[in-house]
């Protein structure tokens, strides 16, 4: 498990950048009245047949790297950290479309990590991948903040 | 959650992406990775964008990448110069990452007791 | 030092693997992250967590093994999962403290 939410987010961003994915969307959400908190991260990378996914959700990670490359935990990590607050983890991929991971847990509970600094997650993401359109929600209390890259950046359009 | 630094981040975000414009002088490459996040790199790196900011460098370029699989000396910073060296800097911590922005950076001078590693481009 | 010889003052047992490993100091935490950013290589990792991912960081860092304190016991998957990667697993019933004291002394 890593300290933060928000470093699990910048991981499983980072999966999505390294399967190619021009586009990822990050939703991060706080409702106090349910005690919930949840996260999602959707890409639409190359995704992830059959036994790659189970072997990432397992944390093997690829068959391509040495036993000392930690490539493929960040899966792994996260459903640790949803499993340990009473929370519940998802994740789908399909080769050619994309992958999906969601994770929600009891935003009152003890071993929750915080959520941390999520703006310097963002802000890697959008240095990591300059030509991908990088889409953040965030919903806390009564306050929401929206980020595109698309727009806020100026950027041109992924072909 | 606090959505202040959030919304402070568009600004910041959005000079980030004009440095990109043109030829730079330096190239800083991050790892980003799972071992590069487990050992703090992200800090690491915010620390250092905002001291190049502040000095207002812009003959500099930020770039991350992912895994390099080097999990026992992360957070590991190159730096590669135009037509110059490529320089490796491993366990780096925030105090080492401002003395980098002003000693290589600004004065062109390698911080000798972090670097693990010089190549010719 | 072998780790097969730490074991009577752990009051320890092999739930997984081979003890008869080289032993290169020790490391002592609960975060997985914190684990794979700092632990060396050949040192024997003290935690009390069971969780399959202590499987797969322990494999990945080289340890010489994982001392599971407090007497927690990992269900039988993760235990497979130790033995299909060759990372050893050895359980105790002392405390992460009590363990760490014995061990400062072995070391």
């Amino acid at each position: 498990m890593h300290e933060e939410l928000s470093l699990h987010i910048l991981d499983l961003g980072m999966n999505s950048l390294a399967a190619g994915a021009t586009s990822i969307s990050i939703r991060v959400s706080e409702d106090r009245a349910r005690d919930r908190f949840a996260l999602l991260v959707r890409d639409n990378g190359r995704g992830m047949g059959r036994a790659a996914f189970v072997r990432a959700l397992s944390g093997r990670g690829s068959t391509k790297t040495g036993r000392r490359r930690a490539v493929g935990l960040g899966l792994a990590f996260l459903r640790q950290a949803a499993e340990a607050c009473e929370g519940r983890f998802r994740a789908a991929s399909l080769p050619g479309h994309g992958t999906v991971v969601a994770a929600r847990m009891r935003l009152s509970h003890v071993d929750r990590p915080p959520l941390g600094d999520l703006a310097a997650t963002v802000r890697a993401l959008a240095l990591a991948a300059p030509g991908a359109r990088l889409r953040v929600a965030c919903r806390a209390a009564e306050e929401t903040f929206a980020f595109d890259s698309q727009t806020d950046l100026n950027l041109p359009s992924p072909a | 959650m606090n959505l202040d630094e959030l919304k402070k981040l568009k600004e910041k975000a959005q000079r980030q992406v004009a440095l990109r414009e043109g030829h730079k002088k330096y190239r800083v490459v991050f790892s980003m990775g799972t071992s590069g996040i487990a050992a703090g790199a992200r800090d690491v790196m915010t620390t250092m964008l905002d001291e190049i900011d502040k000095r207002g460098l812009d003959d500099v370029e930020v770039a991350i990448t992912g895994e390099i699989g080097l999990v026992d000396v992360e957070p590991i910073i190159r730096i590669e110069e135009a037509g110059g060296e490529q320089v490796t800097y491993a366990k780096v911590n925030a105090a080492d990452a401002r003395k980098i922005v002003t000693e290589h950076l600004e004065k062109g001078k390698v911080v000798e007791g972090l670097a693990v590693g010089k190549a010719k481009k | 030092m072998k780790l097969a010889d730490t074991l009577s003052r752990l009051d320890a047992r092999v739930i997984s693997g081979s003890p008869e490993v080289e032993v290169r100091g020790c490391y002592i935490s609960d975060l997985l992250s914190d684990v794979l950013a700092h632990a060396r290589p050949g040192a024997l990792w003290v935690t009390l967590q069971t969780h399959r991912n202590v499987v797969s960081v322990a494999a990945m860092k080289d340890v010489a093994g994982v001392l599971i304190t407090c007497g927690r016991q990992p269900d039988p998957a993760v235990v497979a999962k130790a033995a299909e990667e060759e990372v050893v697993l050895l359980s105790t019933p002392l405390t992460t403290f009590e363990a760490a004291g014995k061990l400062w002394e072995l070391l």
